[in-house]
């Protein structure tokens, strides 16, 4: 019996300390005096890195007790090394963050073996889109979208970083178009944009920054010409028109102009995730189990730094058109561009197999 | 004439007190940065680039082009002084100014190499200023087959750095070539040798590499000689060098110039990078020369090429990184990250509506370059004087130094390991006459080749071959190898003096050769298991160097006593055993660091060795090993450093 009385109010009072300390956590997320790490998995420099920087100094104006934010450059192997050390070293009370780019999430995506963390459990706060265009070189005949038919009877050489990442995606989409496509790996960027310029190169992808900065003035003097933009996301998650090229045809307009019918089945639900992983281009993480209140102070930090007027220019030039999906918006597209299951993996896999005779 | 309005004011602009000073700050950033072996260009920039963050563009803009400048002229320092290549674009002047060091000639060496840095950098600001408006069309015609012809002109390099024997030397470069291929596969993207390491994934750092192939062989020889940097006969003269230094520039100007040119050249291009250009300077001009006999041993022309011409990169390699938006090398990209931190988007608007920039960044090149190349030669004369300082105290410090700047390549307790083992075969590659710059060359090109075989390859299927540019650089190729060939022939044998080989001195030739044969052996199985366009180049160079060692130890068997494929500087039990005690020096300061982190394992360690070396403690020996110990700790702090994880770093955080 006295043991009874014993265990109720052992229970008692651990329940009231516990109760105390998630109280605890409501009110007093404070960041004052403290020294926050953001893990860049990149060299500086590097597109993540100044995506990380972007946001570094913003957060310790906008995060409550004005916290020192410092990066950390852990570069290599595509940033895995990286996201394992913050897998395994974060504390989960909001004083480590990383900042993401879309490779290493697929990476984790395709099962590397040295991807040993997991991405499932992060905690996202915002997820920044790179769309994209496909473009070609109007050596091959094409001036626009409208000759999409015609290309299908030319050799298009096509320029990617790596056959990791996005590419494959890619290389489907081209496939579902009848293009016949030889890919020329190791050349993305800049040197892409030469390549293209010398002619070496006639088929290449550009983010929309990418295009403003590199192929707009190519398009201008008629080198080269845009075919499709792979569409962009509304609030309702239907695919539109990328807004920045609103007279350019989704890549599900042209599907349907050139085979006679809707993109369906696994091909479509591929294309979705590839629309969900462009959409994830860059982002940042807080780490797994975060109380919530760390959580809800970072995304009301980060939705401040969207929407202070001060940064209104500065961020117009680093966004651009798209938006940005911070908080709950950033965990729901990241679960539908995590969720490859078997049955799409196989279908994708066997496609690169036969096609191209890669691996995943 | 607008060029030259907008030339002018941006010059105006640059010399008021706030554009001035924030120069200065990157100068004297850069300074420091590039004298700390291992920390470039790349680390200042890193560390600048918080701070660019919002700054007014033309001030960052001079910040970082001033770091930039200086550290190539600065990294001669290390380079010259102890033998260690300051960053890795200065390996080539360790070949010549370090010899010159330990012949009492540091100063001499130093200031020629300065000034010659500075003409090489002025002139590449010159050509920058005019290349901008006129090279786009220059770079637009080196496609993938140019590109690939550029790689193979890098590697005919490797003919005349052969070192003390040909066939070595090329199968140094085949080691060196197998080497370069671990990791991802560019055309299937699969994993070659990577031991499941994802150190691995991205192949070795080319750091770690220099570092271990060059450093760690010269600290040891050193030690072992038991002197100071500078034997002690030659110290007298030390420091007095500094005009004659200058007036070597003088008399060598057409070399400087020539150097210069190639510098600027080769950095513009695409394809190269910016680390062999100081190999390739090197190269011409052991080529050119008449006299070669001194190469090696501390020939000043050795230190003229390499200096000259790898400061006249920079103002080159922003050439594609200002019109294109393209770096020329990977201080480059860094700059290029910095420039779009402030708002710029390097492209045609470079030369348009931002011309005002491009002016501020060329002046702010010319101009770091002058007063930078002032700050160094006022240092020649104190600093040169490390060199009498007995090596019990400096070998130590500089291990310390060597290990901390390897960890700079990826922060991984791997890192530290690579090192060691690099180092170690350095150590052997050295003493048994096999070329380290050929494997250093061989490389740092071998994914160059491999990826421009391939891309020109899907391209143009072989009609890449056809192409103008291309006959006219396979020309080139062809008389850079037939005048190697022709003045190897005609060139007296060098006599080793080193007598008969014995049996022991073949027992251990073959048994450092096996350790190559096994790397060959290695990558033939992998090459195996991938599927074709990730096979052909590890299963092509693995056969060729293994056909190429099978000879060599053939004449390890045969050849006769006198054949000069036996050199061997180590013959004497005594002076194996002084190899063999030193590498256990670095496996306790690894044990040490694991036990008891970076920071205190370093001061410990300096201080064992000091006493060991000196056979006695006194006060400075401690001194030494507690600075050591504080600095490293300030570095961590100010560079937001994380050293490698040890067992008391749980409970001693700060200090390891």
């Amino acid at each position: 019996m006295k043991s009874h009385i014993l265990a109720a109010a052992t229970t008692v009072l651990v329940g009231t300390a516990m109760a105390g300390s998630v109280q605890a956590q409501d009110q007093a997320v404070d960041f004052d005096g403290k020294r926050i790490e953001m893990i860049v998995p990149f060299k500086a420099g590097g597109a993540t890195d100044v995506y990380g920087r972007f946001f570094a100094g913003k957060l310790s104006e906008h995060l409550p007790g004005n916290p020192t934010v410092v990066v950390s450059n852990i570069p290599g192997a595509g940033g895995m090394p990286g996201a394992n050390q913050f897998e395994a070293r974060a504390e989960a009370d909001g004083t480590t963050l990383i900042a993401m780019t879309v490779s290493t999430q697929l990476n984790w995506l395709f099962e590397d073996p040295a991807a040993q963390f997991d991405l499932k459990n992060w905690r996202p706060l915002i997820l920044t889109p790179q769309r994209e265009v496909a473009l070609v070189h109007t050596d091959t005949g094409a001036t626009g979208p409208q000759d999409i038919k015609a290309l299908q009877d030319v050799e298009l050489r096509y320029a990617d970083h790596s056959v990791r990442g996005l590419s494959i995606f890619r290389l489907l989409g081209f496939d579902g178009l009848g293009l016949d496509v030889t890919p020329v790996w190791g050349v993305s960027g800049g040197p892409a944009r030469i390549a293209m310029e010398r002619g070496e190169i006639t088929l290449a992808f550009a983010s929309s920054a990418a295009y403003r900065k590199d192929y707009a003035s190519m398009v201008d003097n008629g080198v080269v010409t845009p075919i499709f933009s792979y569409g962009d996301l509304d609030a309702d998650g239907n695919v539109v028109r990328d807004a920045t090229f609103p007279d350019l045809p989704t890549y599900l307009e042209v599907y349907k102009e050139i085979n006679g019918k809707e993109l369906a089945g696994p091909e479509r639900a591929l294309y979705e995730m590839h629309l969900q992983f462009t959409g994830a281009s860059k982002s940042l993480f807080l780490p797994a189990d975060t109380p919530d209140a760390v959580y809800d102070a970072y995304v009301a930090a980060i939705q401040a730094i969207l929407d202070d007027p001060a940064y209104a220019e500065e961020n117009a030039r680093f966004f651009g058109e798209h938006r940005q999906a911070v908080g709950e918006q950033a965990k729901a597209n990241l679960a539908q561009a995590l969720d490859l299951n078997d049955e799409l993996k196989s279908h994708l896999s066997g496609w690169l197999k036969q096609k191209y005779d890669l691996d995943l | 004439m607008d060029v030259w309005i907008t030339a002018l004011d941006a010059l105006t602009t640059l010399f008021s007190v706030g554009h001035f000073s924030y120069l200065l700050l990157g100068v004297f950033v850069g300074l420091i940065v590039g004298i700390l072996p291992g920390l470039g260009g790349l680390a200042g920039l890193s560390l600048l680039l918080p701070f660019v963050f919002g700054m007014e563009p033309s001030q960052a803009l001079a910040m970082m082009v001033g770091l930039l400048a200086i550290t190539t002229t600065s990294d001669t320092f290390p380079s010259v002084l102890m033998g260690i290549p300051g960053t890795s674009g200065s390996q080539a002047t360790v070949m010549d100014g370090f010899p010159m060091a330990r012949r009492g000639e540091a100063a001499r060496a130093l200031s020629a190499a300065f000034g010659a840095s500075l003409f090489g950098g002025v002139f590449g600001a010159l050509v920058l200023s005019v290349a901008i408006l006129f090279a786009r069309p220059l770079i637009l015609m080196m496609g993938f087959g140019e590109q690939l012809m550029l790689v193979l002109f890098a590697l005919t390099m490797v003919g005349i750095l052969t070192g003390s024997h040909p066939l070595k030397g090329l199968a140094a470069c085949g080691v060196g070539l197998i080497m370069g291929a671990i990791g991802f596969a560019t055309s299937t993207g699969e994993l070659r040798m990577a031991l499941g390491q994802t150190y691995l994934y991205d192949g070795f750092p080319l750091l770690i590499i220099a570092i271990g192939l060059f450093a760690i062989p010269e600290i040891f020889e050193i030690l072992a000689q038991k002197q100071s940097i500078s034997s002690s006969t030659q110290q007298q003269k030390l420091g007095r060098g500094i005009g004659e230094g200058l007036r070597d520039v003088i008399r060598h100007k057409w070399l400087v110039l020539r150097c210069s040119g190639i510098g600027a050249l080769i950095g513009m291009l695409p394809g190269l990078g910016g680390v062999v250009i100081d190999w390739i300077a090197y190269g011409h001009v052991v080529q050119t020369a008449k006299d070669k006999s001194q190469f090696g041993k501390g020939d000043i022309r050795g230190v003229l090429a390499p200096e000259s011409a790898n400061n006249a990169k920079e103002g080159g390699s922003l050439v594609p990184t200002l019109l294109f938006g393209v770096p020329g090398s990977a201080t480059m990209a860094v700059l290029l990250g910095g420039l779009v931190l402030v708002g710029i988007e390097p492209g045609t608007s470079m030369v348009q509506e931002n011309l005002d920039l491009t002016y501020t960044i060329i002046w702010s090149l010319a101009l770091a370059n002058i007063v930078g190349t002032l700050v160094c030669i006022l240092l020649v004369r104190p600093i040169s004087k490390l060199t009498t300082i007995p090596y019990g105290y400096i070998g130590p410090v500089v291990i310390v130094i060597v290990f901390f700047a390897a960890f700079q390549a990826t922060r991984d307790w791997l890192d530290l390991i690579a090192l060691f083992g690099v180092g170690m075969l350095g150590v052997y590659m050295k003493r048994f006459g096999w070329s380290r710059p050929a494997l250093l060359i061989g490389f740092f090109l071998s994914k160059g080749l491999e990826d421009s075989v391939y891309q020109a390859v899907q391209i143009y299927g072989f009609s890449f071959l056809e192409r103008p540019i291309v006959l006219g650089l396979i020309a080139v190729i062809v008389l850079s190898v037939t005048i190697t060939f022709l003045r190897a022939r005609k060139s007296p044998r060098p006599d080793t003096g080193q007598g008969a080989a014995t049996r022991s001195v073949r027992v251990h030739q073959m048994a450092f050769l096996l350790v190559f044969a096994a790397l060959c052996l290695w990558a033939f199985g992998d090459a195996l298991q991938r599927s074709y366009l990730a096979r052909i180049f590890p299963l092509g160079a693995s056969l060729a160097t293994g056909a190429l060692l099978a000879v060599i130890a053939y004449r390890f068997v045969r050849g006769g006593p006198e054949d000069a494929i036996h050199y061997d500087e180590v013959r004497t039990g005594e002076g194996r055993r002084a190899l063999n005690v030193y590498t256990l020096w670095l496996v306790a300061f690894l044990g040490g660091i694991y036990l008891l982190g970076f920071v205190l394992a370093s001061g410990v360690f300096v201080l064992a060795m000091i006493v060991y070396e000196l056979r006695r403690l006194n006060w400075q020996g401690a001194v030494v090993a507690v600075t050591v110990s504080a600095l490293l700790l300030v570095l961590s702090q100010v560079l937001n450093l994380r050293f490698p994880p040890s067992l008391l770093q749980p409970i001693l955080p700060l200090l390891s």
